[in-house]
């Protein structure tokens, strides 16, 4: 009685005679003819152009945000609304410390010591846009109209003097980040090309970091509005990031609600400690001219007037 | 190491345009999909619903939810196709009554397969049966088979028993003869 049962279950589970000699029977069965097989393709191939082009223009699109994100830092448009000059500046300045700082790959660090310069040329050929971009942003270009009006007005008032002096360091402050993000993507070119593999690791680590740079951005032009005495003359950046009080901060979460959740998680990442590679990430790039163009961002905000405005 | 992409992530990357995707996942079923038609129909209708089922899955991939496997899906628009197929063949009867009985396997199919005991004897099999023994020689689990069929799994399974002693028993009068 137990025989049909258990012969089923065996067909059930492709072991019995009969499944198998289905299946040998089956490979008699011609294959799909190849004509049919290049329509089907060919088929699927055109349905699936359709569907790049709305790929690619988002593509376009969030490329062009991008590329206004990174322009827009240094440009002042005056407003004849309310008669001031307004920063269209979206970037800050983040801490001081290099993008190497945050690589965590312990077991990279043998790699990271291999390889400890970089050819000037090598460097115009991975990434000629940043350089060009680094270069342009280099140039002074945005305070021109600030400079012709303070001209203009020999005799500003000390409210006027103390807004364009607001204006300056914010415009300072946006320069600063826009070359420190030029710089971090050549560094991350860099790194692409020459090891792709910790490049990849190193991703979450940007993301963090770009995360922390745009919303630095928000927090400090919403003081910036709020209090601008609270803005770094002749101080180092990193410094005066780390040296906002509670009632600073509470002003700007409630100036901007969008402010307050971001805080504490800003807060916390303000808090960590160094990373543990840096020293091999200082090894690596010590002969390389990433510091020196570290280097040639000014860590600190000059006082911007008058000096700032005299040499626009 | 080869990265082991499932047929679901295979038709969400179509499904945004990855056409190579497209060619991945043709490339794992369509033999065996064409096989299962082709046990059914003739070459040309075979032919023809075989591409009309790519083209469907072609079609609809951009609303396609991965909700169930994406081999079920599959199968389900080809039982689909074979279905509608038979319907414009007797309108005037009941679907549900052609498919309790055999189909009759056609003339062309029978002179092939003189030399292919098993799968003679499938085509003589009820369509419901012998669907759900085709399905399940596809590759597909018992649940799989009544997903595809619209029934229950202890129906599904009762009709691959069915099916499964009717060949046994039409094999082993077969070899008596012989």
């Amino acid at each position: 009685m137990q025989r049909p049962d258990y012969e089923f279950e065996q067909f059930l589970e492709g072991k019995h005679p009969l499944s198998q000699q289905y299946q040998k029977e089956s490979e008699q069965i011609p294959p799909m003819p190849a004509d049919l097989e290049q329509k089907i393709l060919a088929e699927a191939h055109k349905a699936a152009k359709k569907r790049i082009p709305a790929r690619r223009w988002l593509s376009i699109a969030a490329s062009l945000v991008l590329v206004s994100l990174i322009y827009r830092g240094g440009d002042w448009q005056f407003s004849t609304d309310t008669g001031a000059f307004l920063p269209e500046a979206e970037l800050d300045a983040p801490s001081l410390q290099a993008p190497a700082d945050n690589y965590t790959i312990a077991d990279s660090a043998e790699l990271l010591r291999k390889r400890k310069s970089v050819e000037p040329a090598e460097i115009q050929t991975m990434v000629p846009d940043t350089k060009a971009r680094l270069h342009a942003q280099l140039r002074p270009r945005v305070m021109s109209n600030t400079a012709q009006f303070a001209a203009a007005d020999a005799a500003v008032s000390p409210q006027l003097e103390k807004w364009l002096e607001t204006e300056c360091l914010l415009s300072q402050f946006n320069r600063y980040t826009e070359k420190k993000l030029a710089l971090e993507q050549w560094s991350r070119h860099w790194l692409q090309v020459r090891h792709p593999q910790l490049a990849q690791l190193a991703v979450a680590r940007q993301e963090q970091r770009s995360w922390r740079i745009q919303f630095e951005h928000q927090l400090i032009n919403q003081i910036a509005k709020d209090a601008p005495h609270k803005l770094p003359s002749g101080q180092p950046f990193a410094v005066w990031a780390q040296s906002f009080d509670d009632e600073t901060l509470s002003a700007a979460c409630l100036s901007n609600g969008a402010l307050c959740a971001p805080l504490a998680s800003w807060q916390f990442q303000l808090s960590q400690p160094a990373e543990v590679l840096t020293e091999e990430f200082n090894d690596l790039y010590q002969d390389t001219t990433f510091v020196s163009k570290s280097e040639a961002i000014p860590p600190r905000a000059s006082v911007c007037l008058p000096a700032e405005l005299a040499v626009e | 190491m080869t990265e082991m992409v499932t047929d679901e992530q295979l038709m969400e990357r179509f499904a945004k345009g990855d056409s190579a995707a497209f060619s991945r996942l043709f490339s794992r079923y369509k033999q065996r999909l064409y096989g299962f038609l082709r046990q059914q129909l003739p070459a040309s209708l075979a032919d023809e619903l075989c591409q009309e089922t790519w083209e469907s899955v072609i079609r609809h991939s951009a609303s396609y939810q991965p909700t169930a496997k994406f081999q079920t899906y599959l199968y389900t628009i080809a039982r689909r196709k074979v279905i509608d197929h038979w319907r414009t063949q007797k309108p005037s009867e009941p679907i549900e009554n052609a498919m309790l009985y055999t189909t009759g396997p056609d003339e062309t199919l029978l002179n092939e397969r003189s030399a292919q005991t098993v799968r003679a004897q499938v085509d003589s099999l009820p369509f419901v049966q012998k669907e759900a023994f085709l399905l399940k020689e596809s590759g597909l689990s018992v649940q799989e088979v009544a997903d595809i069929t619209g029934v229950g799994f202890e129906t599904a399974k009762s009709r691959l028993k069915l099916a499964f002693r009717k060949l046994r028993n039409s094999l082993e009068a077969h070899y008596a003869e012989a």
